[in-house]
């Protein structure tokens, strides 16, 4: 992408388990992300457990991260969430690699 | 300059109209394993003739997509491209939009250039892949051949977007769409993938359109919607189970494609990727960012850096390509395949399927072409070849017309030449009648060849069905073959034009409601393939038109089932076949199961009925369930003339038409009887019909009033039948019919006046304003 990421800012967004259940808290927290400058962080290695409410989320900050012109990297990503990104058709769009199932 | 060229425009348009119609029959005609080079010629110089002229008056969109259309046609007509059904597909769909921009030309309205720009990215890419290879530009959307479409090779993989081709496998093409409380009802998505992947190769792709911004977005619904495509054998019903709990919280579609089918998959996705790159490159788009499935093109002028801004947006990793924008739609995202996998009728969907996957994020955004099983393409022949094949000229409708008035006039004058002179007497007056008679020759000889010019084949009609039926087949997933008989009958140009709306609507019903699934068929031991007939021949004086079909006919239980629960038939009312079928003309019956988008909801037969009724034909039908049915439409060939019966009621003529006569006779008073409510009624063939005395009704002196001095003439309108009383019968002749409502105004039972030998005028009745007009005044005494 020809996107120049800036400084990131702050630390690393840590996601434990992305899904419908914890879903408000998240949205709270990734709302707090957006008003901030900069590339974001995403720490994804303890995730053991993610659905679709989860990625869809999730997808949508990255996007939104994207359309104001800052980065996405990911520190670290668990396998499960890794796959189910794939599976779900997203792993492009949260920039987790060919979606493939 | 700009002022004489702008007198040319309606004939461009119309000649260019007429072309594409050629152009659509002679692609619908091709046999794409062994193309007959001249049609593909003459298909190729329709795109030259309408690029020379879209160029010459200025319409630059419409030159350069044509100029595209025409550099494929080149590399197919020379031999260095074959002609595939895919490719088959992407030219029909070029006619479809060449129709489109020249009517939005034509009109002045503004041109739909995201789907034009998106077609024109997928023929460059047929060309590019089939041609001698990539171009070097670097903004040319050939330098990245986001989307390509292959006939055969390795079957695709998904990984990295590589290789196309048929598969050895069929596959399952599933459009899913969540609703939005199908996460809250414990669906996920992700379960009813991963018990897909377990019957076979799945690839997702996934739309984030309607995903709201993060802010603003309800984060516990669903928003997303996929396009799946999965590679194995198994049967519906797995599919159907993966789904089994989501099903009503979702829209879905599930289609078939057999092995073999053709599919259309990104290149290598570091292509799209330098598209992209490309068009940042040129400064027309600003930045390539963000997954999401909108993207809005640069400047409009910069048609290349519109497909590559397109190609470039995807539900991949380069998605939203931004940038100045002047009016620049948003290029379509992946999803937006058509429902039931017949992508190959929607470019739009292919160039953007191809980009999606091409980042290799998303490879498998497969949109596949229709299945030869799926949709065998329609026997009928192509119509004679259009413009530029036969000398003609055109001529305007007005001319016609008024040279059709004249000649009626002249006819007229002839037959008061002739009255004249059966009066006189001597030997020159012998002589006179000679030469009349042969006025008379000449005259009715002029008469039919000026009623000819008005007359065009059936074929002008039947034309459009070939493609209707291609098309609706293969949204329904039925096969069907459609023959089509007597194109070369002729009817009057105006009932042609009149009769095109009917026609459609039958043989949408035969495609959706009569022909079954193949499956069902196949069941009930009929072949797969579902027969749907149009034939047309004349038929003393008429044109009959016939839509039959081997469906499964109509259900006289369901039918009147149906209209008992409506209400318009008693419970224990008796009715014939003929009565039952006659049940579906009314208004809003319909016993489709479903209502498609196709038919079903009941505002249709009772339309068609009117409207043949208009143009003084009638309509009959005929069904053996399980079987099929026959809809037979008959028609007049003409509507200027009418062969009628003159009658005479006081001193006053009138012309009923010989269409609406059963029989004349003389009554016997006690044949007669008189019925409260329904005034006086007579016995005929075992039924009571009313008599009409013409004379009570126009306000006009009868030389006859009591019944056995005058006649009846037994005559039907609307299916109803009654008993004109007239003072005699004076003959049969064949009429000009002069319009009432353009010398007077419309009246009720009359049908419009002509002009007789005499000079005088004689009223031509309307047998179905007629019985209104007689029933009201029955009921008002």
């Amino acid at each position: 992408m020809s996107v120049t990421p800036s400084a990131a800012s702050g630390s690393a967004l840590v996601l434990i388990s992305p899904t419908i259940r914890t879903i408000t808290s998240l949205q709270t927290e990734l709302a707090e992300r957006l008003d901030e400058s900069g590339t974001v962080q995403i720490d994804g290695t303890a995730v053991d457990r993610v659905d679709t409410a989860g990625l869809q989320l999730l997808a949508a900050f990255v996007r939104d991260l994207r359309a104001e012109m800052r980065g996405v990297e990911w520190v670290g990503c668990s396998d499960a969430l890794k796959k189910a990104a794939q599976a779900l058709g997203l792993g492009a769009a949260l920039g987790l690699g060919n979606d493939n199932s | 300059m700009d002022l004489d060229l702008a007198q040319f425009h309606d004939s461009f348009f119309e000649e260019s109209f007429e072309a594409l119609d050629g152009m659509e029959a002679a692609l619908l005609g091709l046999d794409v394993g062994a193309p007959d080079p001249e049609r593909v010629n003459s298909i190729f110089r329709v795109a030259h003739s309408i690029k020379g002229g879209a160029g010459m008056f200025g319409f630059k969109d419409v030159a350069s997509f044509t100029h595209t259309l025409e550099t494929l046609l080149d590399e197919l007509r020379s031999g260095r491209m074959q002609v595939t059904r895919a490719i088959s597909d992407q030219l029909l769909l070029s006619v479809d939009v060449m129709r489109a921009m020249l009517t939005s030309v034509q009109r002045k309205e503004p041109v739909d250039m995201q789907k034009v720009a998106d077609l024109q990215f997928d023929l460059e890419m047929i060309v590019a892949q089939g041609g001698a290879g990539a171009a070097a530009a670097p903004v040319a959307p050939a330098a990245a051949p986001a989307a390509v479409m292959n006939n055969g090779g390795a079957a695709g993989t998904t990984g990295g977007g590589g290789a196309l081709g048929a598969s050895n496998v069929g596959r399952w093409h599933i459009e899913f769409r969540a609703l939005p409380e199908l996460l809250l009802r414990g669906n996920d998505p992700l379960a009813i993938f991963s018990s897909l992947a377990e019957l076979g190769k799945l690839t997702v792709v996934t739309n984030m359109d309607a995903v709201p911004r993060l802010r603003s977005m309800d984060a516990e619904r669903c928003y997303l919607k996929w396009t799946l495509e999965l590679e194995s054998d198994c049967a519906r019903e797995q599919v159907d189970a993966a789904f089994e709990w989501a099903a009503v919280d979702c829209e879905l579609s599930i289609q078939r494609v057999e092995a073999g089918a053709l599919l259309v998959q990104s290149a290598a996705p570091a292509a799209v990727q330098g598209a992209a790159a490309a068009a940042l490159a040129t400064g027309a788009v600003n930045t390539v960012n963000g997954a999401t499935a909108g993207a809005q093109a640069a400047a409009p002028a910069n048609g290349a850096a519109q497909n590559a801004a397109a190609a470039a947006s995807a539900t991949g990793a380069a998605a939203a390509a931004s940038g100045p924008t002047q009016g620049a739609q948003a290029a379509t995202p992946a999803s937006a395949a058509p429902a039931n996998g017949a992508a190959s009728a929607n470019g739009v969907a292919q160039s953007a399927a191809g980009a999606a996957s091409a980042t290799g994020a998303a490879p498998a955004a497969n949109a596949t072409a229709p299945t030869p099983a799926g949709a065998p393409a329609a026997a009928a022949k192509p119509a004679d070849a259009k413009g530029g094949e036969h000398s003609s000229i055109r001529v305007s409708i007005e001319k016609i017309d008024e040279l059709i008035n004249t000649v009626g006039e002249l006819v007229i004058t002839q037959a008061m030449l002739s009255e004249l002179g059966r009066k006189l007497d001597g030997s020159v007056a012998e002589q006179f009648r000679t030469g009349l008679n042969q006025l008379e020759r000449n005259m009715r000889e002029l008469q039919e060849s000026v009623m000819r010019v008005r007359m065009l084949p059936i074929s002008f009609t039947f034309s459009r069905f070939p493609r209707m039926v291609r098309d609706l087949a293969q949204r329904l997933g039925k096969q069907i073959e459609l023959k089509m008989t007597g194109e070369q009958t002729e009817l009057d140009k105006t009932v042609l034009e009149k009769i095109g709306d009917p026609l459609v609507h039958l043989v949408r019903n035969s495609v959706d409601h009569g022909i079954e699934m193949p499956d069902v068929r196949v069941k009930n031991g009929k072949s797969a393939t579902g027969i749907v007939h149009l034939d047309a021949c004349h038929r003393g004086g008429h044109i009959a038109v016939e839509i039959r079909d081997d469906g499964g006919g109509l259900d006289k239980n369901r039918i009147l089932a149906k209209a008992r629960s409506r209400g318009l038939v008693g419970a224990n009312d008796v009715l014939t076949d003929e009565q039952v079928y006659e049940l579906i003309f009314l208004p809003g019956f319909s016993t489709a199961e479903k209502t498609t988008d196709v038919s079903g909801r009941g505002v249709g037969m009772d339309v068609v009925r009117r409207n043949v009724k208009e143009l003084g034909g009638k309509i009959e039908i005929s069904s053996d369930f399980g079987k099929g049915s026959r809809f037979i439409i008959t028609l007049p060939l003409t509507l200027a003339i009418v062969d009628g019966q003159s009658v005479s009621v006081g001193s006053e003529t009138y012309i009923v038409p010989l269409t609406s006569i059963i029989e004349s006779l003389q009554l016997q008073p006690q044949s007669v009887s008189r019925l409260s409510g329904r005034g006086e009624v007579f016995s005929f063939r075992g039924d009571y019909l009313p008599i009409v005395r013409l004379h009570e009704l126009f306000g006009i002196e009868a030389r006859a009033t009591a019944l056995h001095e005058g006649l009846i003439v037994v005559a039907e309108g609307d299916g109803r039948r009654i008993g004109l009383f007239v003072d005699e019968l004076l003959g049969q002749q064949q009429v000009v019919i002069k319009s009432m409502e353009a010398n007077y105004g419309p009246v009720d039972g009359v049908a419009g006046a002509t002009i007789l030998g005499d000079g005088s005028v004689a009223l031509i009745l309307d047998l179905s304003g007629l019985i209104r007009v007689a029933s009201r005044t029955a009921r008002a005494a």
